[in-house]
């Protein structure tokens, strides 16, 4: 598909800007017949998660028929025949938006993106920080983002949950959640970053426990006053958390008084609390003596097993070669290099990353 | 020996009234006075931080303005001043508030501002982080970090808004040192109303910080 194609999407009853995604997100991905299937059933329940930004009818038979266009046309112009067998089998249930059994059943197995980022960019004054990162990361899937100093990594973290908001890119949340577009600042309301940061959990390198409220009242402090839990619900849940994390008898606590890895445990309970659908780790063992990084580890390690989608920026090879899927090696602002762990760790294709890695591992 | 303290105390008993009463006078516009310029304060320390110049323009000019002109001038000018300009007459009670609410709440501000800059900045990401709205984040996560550290500095503020009443009695509101005026000038014993109005100034101030220093120590951030 070419972006001058873009035009007729337009006329079967998109937004322009919508068809120049399509195009631009199949161009990238290079995708095959049974993925921009998927993906444009992705696009349908996204159109009727968010209706009205993107001059979506929101009846369900139109969207079906919105669909079949949408579908015709990728047929015309892209050699995929195999793509009238799948939509005959299209169902739409009522329950969530919508869903699409004839391609689930295509895709089974296989992991779903849990976040996108497509040509992100991002600048401060004359220095480009992030230049073009396009991501994916599926649910599950734990990220190591490893890198030098001043390489982007903690920017493209904060660019994640919007602490930082991008010059330019898209942002897709588990696709039919939140999408956000970054041309220039149009789209921007304090209520929208809110919605996104909610369900990101974040943790930092130094903590940034709250010192006037105890253990309990820092973890329980967002799902009351953000989600609206009730008390007791939300304290019983942070007890779990506590119990999890390993301190159950630190709750009544300040922060002050535990250590710098007590604290670091605290802080992860704390964004678990939200129930977030993807862990960003800023360098969270980098502020602790090293004796106590090994307890925080653990939990993170605890965490992906159990299936929590993770993106951790990390000084710690031996975590990123363990716990992490994937490892992205970043420099410059750009993913230098991006792969399975251990091929990433183990056998680094790039000289940049190689260069990285003697340094950090003989260091040592 | 003993006699002439009796007589003392008999001849002086008549007057405790009345510097009952002044000092009460003291306290509640004090009280007002403390209570409004910490509103002024974080108003316009909030306009002051912020990045629209309509906002920081009046904060700072009103810092400015404050800071740079006497107590005394700025009661003057709202009690004899603008009635003189407007035709509107307040109270000197009346007067008395605002004048002393305005004097301090330049003062005010910058602390508020001083407890703001003291904040890491990754207390805001967090509490941003975790999906709260700027609104929430400032009151159950800023601001009571800033009010836990800006006690010692606002209670100075607080004492000296309190002896500002002094000032008051300019305008003909009858409170301690007021009253100790209209006393000596009545008996011409300066030295006993002097000292007298000055212990009360110091009963005041001590309960004042007495108290401040328990709030601190209750909502210390340290151990």
């Amino acid at each position: 598909m070419r972006e001058g194609q873009a035009v007729e999407v337009f006329r079967l009853g998109l937004s322009l800007s919508l068809a120049l995604r399509i195009c631009a997100i199949a161009n990238l991905h290079e995708l095959g017949p049974v993925e921009t299937l998927r993906f444009i059933d992705e696009l349908t329940v996204l159109a009727v998660a968010l209706p009205g930004r993107h001059t979506v009818p929101a009846k369900p038979l139109i969207i079906s028929e919105w669909r079949e266009s949408l579908v015709r046309f990728v047929q015309k112009h892209c050699p995929f025949a195999a793509i009238s067998d799948a939509t005959a089998s299209y169902n739409c249930l009522t329950h969530k938006g919508f869903r699409m059994d004839a391609a689930a059943s295509d895709t089974k197995g296989e992991l779903t993106d849990l976040i996108d980022l497509i040509h992100l960019r991002k600048s401060f004054g004359e220095t480009v920080v992030l230049d073009d990162i396009s991501l994916s990361v599926s649910q599950g899937e734990v990220l190591a983002l490893i890198g030098p100093s001043g390489s982007g990594k903690s920017t493209l973290l904060r660019c994640i949950n919007l602490l930082e908001v991008p010059d330019s890119g898209t942002l897709m949340l588990d696709g039919e959640q939140i999408r956000y577009d970054f041309k220039g600042s149009a789209w921007r309301t304090a209520r929208e970053l809110t919605r996104l940061r909610a369900s990101v959990g974040m943790v930092f390198q130094n903590f940034n426990l709250w010192p006037h409220k105890t253990v309990l009242e820092n973890i329980t402090e967002a799902p009351i006053r953000v989600r609206r839990t009730k008390p007791a619900v939300a304290r019983q849940h942070a007890s779990e958390l506590l119990e999890m994390v390993g301190l159950p008898e630190k709750r009544d606590s300040y922060p002050r008084q535990l250590s710098g890895g007590q604290q670091q445990r605290v802080a992860i309970a704390r964004a678990l609390a939200m129930e977030p659908k993807l862990m960003l780790f800023d360098e969270v063992t980098s502020a602790l003596d090293p004796e106590l990084v090994g307890e925080v580890l653990d939990i993170m390690s605890n965490l992906a097993v159990s299936g929590m989608t993770m993106i951790v920026v990390t000084h710690e090879m031996g975590f990123a070669r363990h716990v992490s899927h994937r490892t992205a090696f970043l420099y410059n602002g750009r993913i230098e290099e991006i792969g399975p762990s251990p091929d990433v760790l183990g056998a680094p294709g790039n000289a940049h990353t190689r260069q990285f890695l003697n340094r950090v591992l003989h260091h040592q | 020996m003993a006699n002439s303290i009796i007589d003392y105390i008999y001849w002086f008993a008549p007057y405790t009234v009345g510097f009952f009463h002044a000092a009460v006078i003291a306290l509640e516009v004090s009280f007002l006075a403390i209570v409004i310029s910490w509103m002024i304060g974080l108003v316009t320390t909030l306009g002051k931080s912020s990045r629209s110049r309509f906002y920081r323009w009046p904060a700072e000019f009103y810092i400015w303005f404050v800071r740079g002109t006497p107590s005394l001038i700025q009661i003057f000018i709202i009690y004899f001043g603008i009635p003189h300009v407007s035709g509107f007459r307040l109270s000197p009670f009346v007067a008395g508030v605002a004048a002393l609410a305005i004097s301090s709440g330049a003062y005010v501000a910058e602390v508020f501002r001083s407890g703001f800059l003291a904040i890491p900045r990754g207390q805001t990401e967090s509490a941003l982080a975790l999906g709260m709205s700027p609104a929430m984040m400032m009151r159950h996560i800023i601001l009571p970090q800033v009010v836990r550290i800006v006690v010692p500095a606002m209670t100075n503020e607080a004492i000296n808004t309190l002896k500002n009443t002094s000032l008051l009695s300019t305008i003909t509101i009858i409170e301690v040192t007021m009253f100790a005026q209209l006393s000596l000038a009545e008996t011409f014993r300066p030295f006993d109303f002097l000292i007298a109005a000055a212990i009360i100034y110091l009963i005041m101030n001590t309960i004042l910080s007495q108290f401040a220093s328990w709030y601190e120590k209750k909502y210390s951030l340290e151990i």
